[in-house]
């Protein structure tokens, strides 16, 4: 494992930010912390990078112990926690060369250009750090994050301000770390979506625990899509879906598309025998419904809290 | 350690800020000059006048060397604010700007972080502390030429030779040097209880206008405060212009001064190691 976490605590005052949390990553993966705001993710991941002390636990990266081998665990991690801040009187080339001296890291000017290629500043990386937009100050943030070629890759909700190309990026970028230079990365993000598209495991935080770990596959596969048919004929699709035990709902006004609830494993019998009835079938969406898979697991979660006290 | 003390100064030369102390020196130092230049022998007069009721006063009084005295005991006083102004901002500021976080998750222990900064912002106060020398007495002894140093104290005239003061100010910006070094760590201590990048430097210049204001208060209850205030030991380096010289009580200030460092820093390190860093 690069990460193992081990019955990690921390609490502030009376209230337990994270409790008895447990966690592991394998290498080469791309690792997706869940949660919603205040579940324990950035506390997790302050403790994950000697940024917090924790009360309680034990955390291993590459096999070493965080609280006595730290400078030989952070010499191997890049990160970006909560937001990309930089010097700002400063431009974005010295703040690299600043960050990346600190993080030893070898050609530095050299390694400089080739990240400030990779994340697309080039031409802009002697302006003043406080000139640039969210997004470039995200770039930059991986920039340094990369800088020193580090195994693990921590990021903290990086999709934050970034419009959608950029989000774009940085998803094949993160998957281009994990699959063409065989690093890890553990992401935080508030976006289920964001993580089911890149990650390979994850675990859901709430209350400081991780209610549901394991990989997102099999995690999501029982879970329910939302499939939608368009059609030039609705009542004759509806009345063959009743045929299978489907109940959809649509009509004319919604362009021609019916809505059903089913497993994945539904779509292609649904497909197969509306087009043997004959049903003309003009466009098929299945999507999944995170949110409800999301606020299903963190309100058991609640629950078993509640019943415990 | 040597790449944290680089990139510290680095921080330190960019920073706009850092050049304040500089630019206010050269003023200040430059508007004395002039105005004695243009007009010191009118001030000399009157500073004078009662001596010159009982003595003979002949020769170039106004020279480089009272020149770069004058502009020492003027400026000694404003130096500290200057210093604090950099050195409260070391670790707050990193922390209101979101930089610490970065900072700490490099593969150094917090103490190293934290001497690197300490010694950084020594280095920028002995610059300051050159900056004045040379400005004080380079230009002091260019434009007013060399000459005996007329200290005049409240009970006693003090005269020091011109071959004999070269030392004295050496010795005065070392002690200078030491005193700002006090203020130095105990910004730095303050600017690690806070993420509020100006805080520390308030608090520090309020302490040290306060503890300057009890230091020259003649008050019987503040007399008994005043040794153990660091802003008492700080004026030390005016004994180094009188003869003889009171070497115990150099030595005793200076030893007080060592102590401050010492005891500003240890608590520094201590919370610093032990901080959470949550911002």
């Amino acid at each position: 494992m690069i990460v193992e976490i081990k019955q990690l605590s921390k609490s502030f005052g009376n209230l337990k930010a994270v409790d008895c949390l447990d966690l592991q990553v394998a290498p080469r993966e791309v690792f997706g912390l869940l949660g919603p705001n205040g579940a324990g993710k950035s506390t997790t991941l302050r403790m994950l990078l000697s940024l917090i002390r924790p009360d309680e636990g034990s955390i291993k990266v590459f096999g070493l112990d965080l609280s006595t081998e730290r400078r030989k665990v952070l010499q191997q991690i890049g990160c970006i926690i909560e937001k990309p801040d930089f010097y700002l009187y400063m431009s974005g080339l010295d703040n690299l060369r600043v960050f990346g001296a600190l993080s030893h890291t070898p050609q530095l000017r050299q390694r400089i250009d080739e990240m400030l290629e990779l994340v697309g500043l080039k031409g802009r990386e002697k302006d003043l750090v406080k000139t640039y937009s969210h997004g470039m100050k995200q770039r930059l943030g991986l920039a340094q994050a990369l800088l020193h070629d580090p195994g693990l890759i921590i990021l903290d909700e990086p999709t934050t301000g970034l419009d959608p190309q950029g989000i774009i990026e940085l998803r094949n970028l993160i998957l281009h770390l994990k699959n063409d230079l065989g690093k890890t990365v553990i992401l935080s993000s508030h976006i289920l979506s964001e993580i089911e598209m890149i990650a390979d495991r994850m675990a859901i935080i709430n209350n400081g625990k991780a209610v549901v770990q394991g990989r997102v596959r099999e995690l999501l596969t029982e879970e329910s899509l939302n499939m939608r048919i368009q059609t030039d004929d609705i009542p004759r699709a509806l009345a063959v879906l009743r045929t299978i035990s489907f109940q959809g709902a649509g009509g004319d006004r919604d362009g021609g598309w019916i809505s059903l609830e089913c497993t994945r494993e539904d779509v292609p019998k649904v497909v197969h025998t509306l087009s043997v009835a004959g049903v003309n079938i003009f466009g098929v969406q299945a999507t999944r419904s995170l949110e409800d898979f999301f606020l299903r697991i963190t309100a058991a979660s609640e629950n078993s809290v509640r019943n415990i006290h | 350690m040597l790449k944290l003390l680089h990139a510290e100064l680095l921080k330190i030369v960019v920073k706009p800020r850092s050049y304040i102390g500089f630019a206010a020196i050269t003023v200040i130092v430059l508007l004395i000059e002039f105005a004695l230049w243009l007009d010191g022998q009118s001030y000399l007069q009157f500073i004078l006048q009662t001596l010159e009721q009982s003595f003979d006063v002949q020769g170039n009084i106004l020279n480089g060397n009272l020149v770069a005295f004058i502009i020492l005991q003027t400026l000694i006083v404003q130096m500290p604010l200057l210093v604090a102004l950099i050195s409260g901002d070391l670790v707050s500021g990193e922390a209101a700007m979101g930089t610490i976080r970065l900072l700490l998750t490099k593969p150094f222990t917090r103490g190293e972080i934290l001497w690197a900064k300490f010694f950084a912002a020594s280095i920028y106060v002995f610059l300051l502390i050159l900056w004045l020398g040379l400005l004080a007495l380079g230009i002091g002894l260019l434009v007013f030429g060399p000459g005996d140093l007329t200290v005049l104290k409240s009970d006693e005239l003090i005269i020091v030779r011109a071959g004999d003061t070269l030392w004295r100010f050496f010795a005065a910006f070392g002690i200078a040097f030491l005193s700002l070094s006090v203020v130095s760590a105990f910004s730095l201590m303050l600017s690690c209880f806070t993420d509020n990048s100006i805080g520390p430097i308030i608090t520090a210049m309020a302490v040290i206008i306060l503890f300057t204001i009890i230091g020259t208060l003649e008050v019987p209850l503040f007399d008994l405060i005043k040794p153990f205030l660091f802003t008492t030991h700080m004026i030390v380096w005016r004994n180094v212009f009188e003869h003889p010289l009171d070497w115990p009580l150099i030595r005793n200030s200076s030893a007080i001064l060592l102590l401050h460092i010492a005891v500003f820093l240890s608590v520094a390190f201590y919370y610093f190691k032990r901080k959470d860093i949550y911002n």
